[in-house]
């Protein structure tokens, strides 16, 4: 017998309204006890902006375990999601990472929390020079002229 | 008169207001950069606005020898680096991660003529073998001594082996979760010792043609997420040039490091570094004593460690093109597999009872040496030798 899918509403900070399954909501821990404890059927996430909780949507979305029929999701299926997953980190600017960052904290989704900060370690690895990773993660620096040639000069061993 | 004069009366150097200036001006803009994130609630514009743990998580990331780059970008991350609280968080996400799996197997005959596969898995994290299994073997294929790379959660027996006079184009894959073997997708043209590793996913099937095989079948490419064999890129005139300018060549070890395959030979001067981009090739040096012990290779944390029998672990420093003996390491030189975990090194090896040993090495650069540092080592398989006589090791994914 099929099973009928169950709904679920969720609405933003700024009142934007998401429509999920309730597969989709139990990839985030803190939602899937929110879903649980309350049974309402609109649950308010004051904490995260309509903009960033689609992201959130398509993300978990994408993400919803898929079992197969052998009940062992299968290899071709993990490979497929590391390319989407590649693709959803591309698109996206610093910023929304951060926002994706703190959302994934908040929401408690590992998966996600791991793959924003695995980016943001990559931007700064890709960096050629402190100035590059300033610049790049919009850091501004609180060195002193003189700290900063003590700084460089204490580290300079790494530097060629 | 008074001193309290005297100190009014001093004009502020240009050094000291500059100074003044400079750390008004960071705070402004820290005010600024606060009340932008007031006003646009939720909404974070630079890795500093996050919370203190979440800016941790993003630089344990980062691999450790940027932590001097780190410590200059400003006091924030100068501290986490300082503290001590970056390494620690780095620590907490190894253990975090899933530790893969060995897999250690051996090709065996029977009287009957049949050919067996023998596999047993142990998994780094739980240091748990898994009951030992075997499956018929149904190609003609040399498994035995064949190439073998690891991708995801498989193992792919690539071509003929070096040890045989035949040829071949067919590709067996071993999946370990279902445990069976199966045919792969054939290669364009037959090869035996073919150097074969896996770069972005990708596997790079180099050399190991016929004497006198044409120029732009050197290099094949599978991409096991297509199923499909393509024609890799060639240096300049669509041309390979193996070790000092060789038109032919066999391979005993490839490892892949930076986009590159690195293909180690039989003789001195066919040692050969090939660029997946362009298709250029370089000579990799290695000398003839050493290229007469080549036995397991593989790479970690970006350098390239070789197990060359009766010298031991050495490896490649690449800026002084030499090779250098891994310190502190105490272990007989004879015949040890390796495999990469982690960032560690996992050395195998078979005991006079038939044994066999894991020892789990970390890696210390300390100056220009690297320093080996036995962790922990325990049985992997209790063995009784039988069916793994001549046996092989590779990691595997969960």
């Amino acid at each position: 017998m099929e099973n009928e899918k169950k709904m679920i509403t969720l609405k933003s900070s700024d009142d934007v309204t998401f429509e999920v399954e309730e597969a989709v909501v139990l990839e985030s821990q803190f939602l899937s006890h929110l879903v649980q404890d309350c049974p309402a059927p609109e649950h308010k996430i004051k904490e995260v902006t309509g903009k960033i909780l689609s992201k959130v949507v398509e993300y978990c979305e994408k993400h919803v375990v898929v079992v197969v029929d052998g009940g062992d999701s299968s290899s071709s299926s993990g490979d497929d999601l590391k390319k989407w997953d590649d693709k959803f980190i591309k698109e996206m600017d610093l910023s929304t990472v951060y926002d994706l960052i703190a959302a994934a904290n908040y929401l408690n989704i590992q998966a996600l929390l791991d793959l924003m900060c695995q980016r943001v370690a990559d931007v700064i690895t890709a960096c050629k020079d402190h100035k590059e990773i300033r610049e790049t993660l919009g850091i501004v620096s609180d060195y002193t002229a003189e700290e900063e040639a003590e700084v460089l000069k204490e580290n300079e061993w790494a530097f060629d | 008169m008074s001193t309290a004069a005297d100190s009014n009366a001093k004009e502020p150097t240009q050094e000291e207001i500059h100074r003044a200036l400079s750390s008004m001006w960071s705070l402004f803009t820290d005010i600024m950069r606060r009340a932008i994130h007031i006003i646009h609630r939720n909404q974070y514009y630079s890795l500093s606005s996050l919370p203190h743990d979440l800016v941790l998580n993003c630089l344990a990331r980062v691999p450790a020898s940027y932590d001097p780059t780190l410590s200059c970008v400003c006091k924030n991350f100068q501290s986490l680096v300082l503290s001590g609280e970056l390494a620690q968080m780095r620590r907490y996400l190894l253990a975090m991660k899933d530790y893969p799996l060995l897999c250690v197997f051996n090709i065996d005959s029977t009287r009957r003529g049949w050919k067996t596969f023998h596999w047993a898995t142990f998994n780094l994290k739980e240091k748990k073998t898994s009951p030992p299994k075997s499956v018929d073997i149904k190609t003609t294929q040399n498994m035995f001594t064949c190439p073998t790379v690891s991708v995801g959660s498989k193992i792919y027996f690539v071509g003929g082996s070096d040890w045989d006079h035949e040829f071949s184009s067919g590709v067996v894959i071993f999946d370990s979760r279902s445990g069976e073997l199966s045919k792969g997708p054939s290669m364009k043209v037959a090869r035996k010792g073919a150097g074969v590793a896996v770069v972005d996913g990708k596997i790079y099937v180099m050399g190991g043609c016929r004497i006198g095989g044409c120029d732009e079948d050197q290099i094949e490419v599978f991409d096991p997420n297509t199923q499909t064999w393509e024609v890799g890129p060639l240096g300049p005139h669509g041309k390979i040039t193996y070790g000092r300018g060789h038109k032919w060549n066999e391979f005993r070890e490839a490892v892949a490091l930076d986009g590159k395959v690195y293909g180690m030979s039989f003789c001195e001067g066919y040692h050969t570094i090939y660029d997946t981009k362009d298709g250029t090739c370089e000579n990799l040096e290695i000398s003839y004593e050493y290229t007469q012990r080549i036995w397991k290779a593989c790479v970690i944390n970006s350098l390239i460690y070789v197990f060359y029998h009766d010298i031991g672990l050495m490896w490649y420093d690449s800026k002084e093109k030499i090779w250098r003996m891994v310190k502190d390491l105490c272990y007989d030189v004879k015949w040890h597999h390796m495999v990469e975990c982690n960032g560690k090194l996992a050395l195998l090896k078979k005991d006079s009872e038939e044994k066999f040993w894991c020892a789990m090495i970390a890696l210390d650069k300390v100056g220009v040496d690297i320093h080996g540092r036995v962790e922990w080592s325990e049985f992997v398989l209790p063995g009784d030798g039988g069916p793994y006589a001549s046996w092989s090791c590779l990691g595997l994914s969960l």
